[in-house]
């Protein structure tokens, strides 16, 4: 035993020293780590889009976006969530560009920020699908397929405030789904929040959430906003769900057009701003709008591809110009077939 | 409901031995998060927890209650902060961490020092306070007892690093905001399991719902064999 | 010069409902270097604070400890543990550390900075001597009380320090490690430079050890002084409930090889014992022990007879003490009432007193 040094004893002499240089070395891994993160974040071809859920979790930027990548070399992350919340985003720099629905804070989005600069530039219209009223087939408020919207909305109004044999659920989340809601209500000059009626539920949570719950519905007689995106994904699993009001023909008011925004770089001069222009020329050229009208899922249509025609097929007062100042970043896309 | 089950745990079994991409990707992602950010909170909160273990000064009993208040810290507000500060609006916001696993390692570090602080300081005070005073009378300086309880409660200490890394790895809220579930690059167990259930894909969900209980499962289970070694 | 000084030594303790208890108030004393000195007290008298105070592990409420005119109550952190390792505080019932043990051993050596090749021979050298060889590699916490004992032992007298506290040392160990750590203690006592403070409760093993004596009793030294002055005289009723009489004398004994017995010489009484040493000794013969006659005793079972006067009475009530001076040793007897007067006893009266060779124990 007491012949030759044993090398524990070495490694107890000298604990101090190597505790030191172990929390060093972690120290300066972990440091590493964060410098190649900051680093990465300036890399001009990674770019961030925010997005709603109704077109990542389709599926569609999953088949839209790998093309883009293949073509430009730009990594584009999608962050998923509420058109509210992807606004925010974009208004606080945090993403580079939005595809949204929701006409009228697009438009105050690239308008004005609160002050002089505004957050985003030259909006351009992309696609659109509608909104659907579902409900249980019991069907209690009695809405018919050919009902004009100010009908349905009067309908089920009545459902809730004298019926009392329909529950309405609300996504309650600031989405665009829920501030298209809102204004069918307005519609009829009916404020159902302030009305204070117990069968209008404000569940406060994403579309599929409020479809389950919906489906759920204790007595059978529950009705929620959709849109066409989410109701295809469900309709399979919500079977005693049904299509119970749909846009009819000359009323706009149920369809749902998306919107896609750069973010301003003026305002955040961290914005990749080329790379955020050359996926809205992407998604804009006719290359990108054949994908979006090629794309299926379960065998049915999600989108409609709209930029430059939206004026025909519904009231989105695009103008000329925004057409004009997007087409020359097609010019890289063009020649491309699906 | 039970076929779905059944079917999540057979999807898992799939995915694990066909080495698919995806899924391999999210646990990768998941681990090196977790484990990173509960080693950081380890080298920061044992020696703070067991320095507050280990002195007794003035003001020591409100630490102890905001610590203890701080384990149970909602995940949710833990990520909203990290994300005002790391928004590009934010005081931090220049660093571009936004959206990175930097940022997700940065809100568990948050959430684990506590947790590992508490239990450190808790083992701490729970070493028979006769061998502090026999480690002490054998000439023992401060330092030299601090590393001697470490090492006499180390049990406990390892059992706190696990149950922040078990919290780290099932926590949704936080890494949900400051990870933004990126395809690829911060898209973990809990917030694959949220995006998975809201498009319906429920075989999918349970698959990793199953997987993540499996950590757990292993988890604890390295755990209670810790604690039913001997010595 | 004074090792150590204490003086006007207070401790407070609070209890939960805010009340304070007084465990020690006003200690004073001071030792010298070289000294044993013993600490006697029943349980809960304050022994043990005194000297975990004195030890460094906790400060008192006020007062002072002068250790070569610095006051230890009133140091740096850093210079505390300096201090304490000077000193060697072995607690009462001895701890060890969750590891090998020899790491338990070498843990006061190597907490004071010395490299393996230094502490290597020394620890293994104690480990032969607490018969530990072959257990060093064994966990501490796994062995037997005993054993674990003598790790206790062996990790608290490897290193060398000033100042010894030893707080009941004795209390639970097995006798085999009595026989241990007593050699221990005399071997350090034989050493001048070093100094021992020990408490105990045994009035035995303070009279075996003790240069001076300090009673304490309900946080008070109630009297302090040499053994003899103590177990003969006490000065008020605790003490001499406490420590008991005991009749001490200190002599020099020499073997007797035809007898197998032991003859212990103190000045002028040889005296008889059955237990086998040689040497200085001290020895103590309980009162109880000791029989009174008024004739020469004819009972030869008995070895130690001597003639001698009665110097004093003291009444007990039931029982008397007799002080009886026998070629100018004192003697402490104690007596039945009724016997006292069967005999007709009174001061000055000319007895014989008598005990067994067994009965004399040797310290």
């Amino acid at each position: 035993m007491s012949s030759r040094k044993p090398f524990k004893e070495v490694l107890r002499e000298h604990k101090t020293a190597i505790i030191l240089a172990l929390i060093i070395i972690a120290g300066g891994s972990v440091g590493s780590y964060f410098v190649i993160d900051i680093l990465r974040a300036q890399d001009p071809k990674r770019i961030t889009l925010a997005t709603t859920t109704s077109t990542y979790d389709s599926g569609l930027l999953d088949y839209l976006l790998p093309k883009f990548t293949e073509q430009t070399g730009i990594k584009i992350r999608v962050l998923s969530v509420g058109t509210g919340q992807a606004i925010a985003y974009g208004q606080r720099g945090d993403a580079d560009v939005i595809l949204v629905h929701s006409r009228s804070r697009e438009d105050a989005f690239v308008n004005d920020s609160g002050g002089q600069i505004p957050y985003g530039i030259h909006r351009a219209c992309v696609m659109y699908n509608d909104f659907l009223i579902v409900g249980h087939s019991s069907n209690p408020a009695n809405l018919q397929l050919g009902d004009n919207i100010t009908t349905v909305m009067t309908k089920l109004k009545l459902g809730m405030t004298e019926g009392h044999n329909t529950t309405f659920y609300s996504r309650g989340d600031n989405s665009g789904t829920h501030s298209k809601e809102l204004s069918l209500w307005s519609l009829i000059a009916w404020d159902p929040t302030t009305a204070g009626t117990d069968y209008y539920k404000d569940v406060g949570a994403g579309m599929g959430d409020t479809l389950l719950i919906t489906y759920n519905d204790a007595n059978n007689r529950g009705y929620t906003l959709v849109d066409r995106g989410t109701w295809l994904t469900f309709n399979d699993t919500y079977t005693i769900l049904n299509i119970l009001a749909k846009s009819v023909k000359g009323e706009d008011i149920l369809l749902n057009p998306y919107g896609v925004i750069p973010v301003n770089p003026v305002l955040h001069p961290h914005i990749k701003f080329v790379s955020a222009c050359r996926f809205v020329g992407f998604i804009t050229s006719p290359y990108g709008q054949a994908l979006i009208d090629a794309y299926r899922k379960n065998n049915a249509v999600l989108f409609h591809a709209c930029f430059g025609t939206c004026n025909e097929t519904h009231d989105c007062s695009t103008t000329d110009d925004e057409i004009v100042i997007w087409r020359p970043y097609h010019s890289e896309f063009a020649g491309l077939s699906i | 409901m039970s076929n779905d089950i059944i079917d999540g745990i057979l999807e898992a079994i799939r995915l694990l031995f066909t080495f698919d991409r995806e899924l391999w990707g999210i646990i990768e992602v998941s681990f090196r998060v977790s484990l990173t950010s509960t080693f950081l909170a380890a080298l920061v909160a044992l020696p703070i927890g067991s320095f507050i273990g280990l002195r007794e000064f003035r003001g020591k009993k409100t630490l102890s209650n905001l610590i203890n208040t701080f384990m149970g810290f909602p995940p949710v507000v833990m990520g909203l902060i990290i994300y005002l500060l790391l928004s590009r609006s934010g005081p931090l916001g220049s660093l571009g961490l936004l959206y990175s696993t930097s940022a997700m390692i940065f809100a568990q570090f948050f959430l684990a020092v506590p947790i590992i602080t508490g239990t450190a300081k808790a083992a701490i005070e729970s070493v028979d306070p006769t061998l502090k005073e026999t480690i002490l009378s054998l000439g023992a300086s401060e330092r030299q007892l601090w590393w001697e309880l470490i090492k006499d409660s180390k049990k406990s200490i390892i059992a706190g690093f696990l149950v922040a890394f078990g919290q780290a790895i099932s926590e949704v809220g936080a890494v949900m905001i400051v990870g933004g579930n990126i395809r690829w690059e911060t898209r973990t167990f809990t917030t694959s399991i949220v995006l998975n259930t809201r498009m319906g894909e429920f075989g999918m969900a349970i698959a990793l719902g199953v997987l993540l209980i499996s950590i757990a499962f292993i988890v604890n289970y390295g755990l209670t064999r810790l604690q039913a070694r001997g010595g | 010069m004074n090792l150590l000084k204490v003086s006007n030594l207070y401790k407070e303790y609070y209890k939960e409902d805010k009340s304070s208890i007084n465990v020690l108030s006003g200690i004073n004393f001071s030792i010298n270097k070289g000294e044993c000195f013993v600490i006697i007290g029943p349980n809960g008298s304050g022994k043990t604070t005194l000297l975990r105070i004195l030890g460094l592990l906790e400060p008192p409420t006020k007062g002072q400890i002068l250790y070569y005119n610095e006051d230890l109550c009133n140091i740096s952190r850093y210079k505390k543990v300096q201090y304490r390792r000077k000193f060697s505080f072995v607690r009462q019932k001895p701890i060890v550390r969750n590891t090998s043990v020899f790491n338990n051993i070498a843990y006061g050596l190597r907490v004071r900075g010395m490299k393996w090749e230094e502490y290597i021979n020394d620890v293994n050298d104690i480990i032969k001597l607490v018969d530990l060889k072959g257990l060093e590699k064994k966990n501490a916490r796994s062995l037997s009380g005993g054993e674990m004992q003598r790790v206790a032992i062996a990790m608290n007298f490897v290193f060398s320090p000033d100042l010894y506290l030893l707080d009941e040392v004795s209390a639970n160990l097995d006798p085999m490690n009595v026989k241990l750590l007593d050699d221990f203690i005399t071997k350090i006592k034989q050493d001048k430079e070093k100094t021992i403070i020990m408490s105990t409760h045994d009035p035995l093993e303070a009279i075996k050890f003790g240069d001076r004596i300090a009673v304490l009793n309900n946080g008070q030294i109630t009297q302090l002084g040499t053994p003899n002055e103590i177990f003969t005289a006490p000065k008020d009723e605790f003490t001499a409930l406490f420590v008991g009489y005991e009749n001490i004398l200190s002599g020099t004994a020499e073997m007797d090889l035809k007898s197998g017995l032991t003859i212990i010489k103190i000045n002028n009484l040889t005296i008889v014992a059955s237990e086998q040493v040689e040497g200085e000794v001290k020895v103590c013969i309980r009162p109880e022990s000791i029989g009174i006659s008024k004739n020469p005793p004819s009972n030869v079972s008995y070895r130690n007879n001597f003639k001698g006067n009665i110097e004093d009475i003291r009444d007990l009530g039931n029982t008397c003490h007799l002080i009886i001076n026998c070629q100018s040793e004192r003697f402490l007897a104690t007596i039945t009432k009724l016997s006292l007067n069967n005999l007709e006893l009174a001061i000055n009266s000319e007895i014989f007193i008598n005990f067994k060779a067994t009965d004399v124990k040797i310290l």
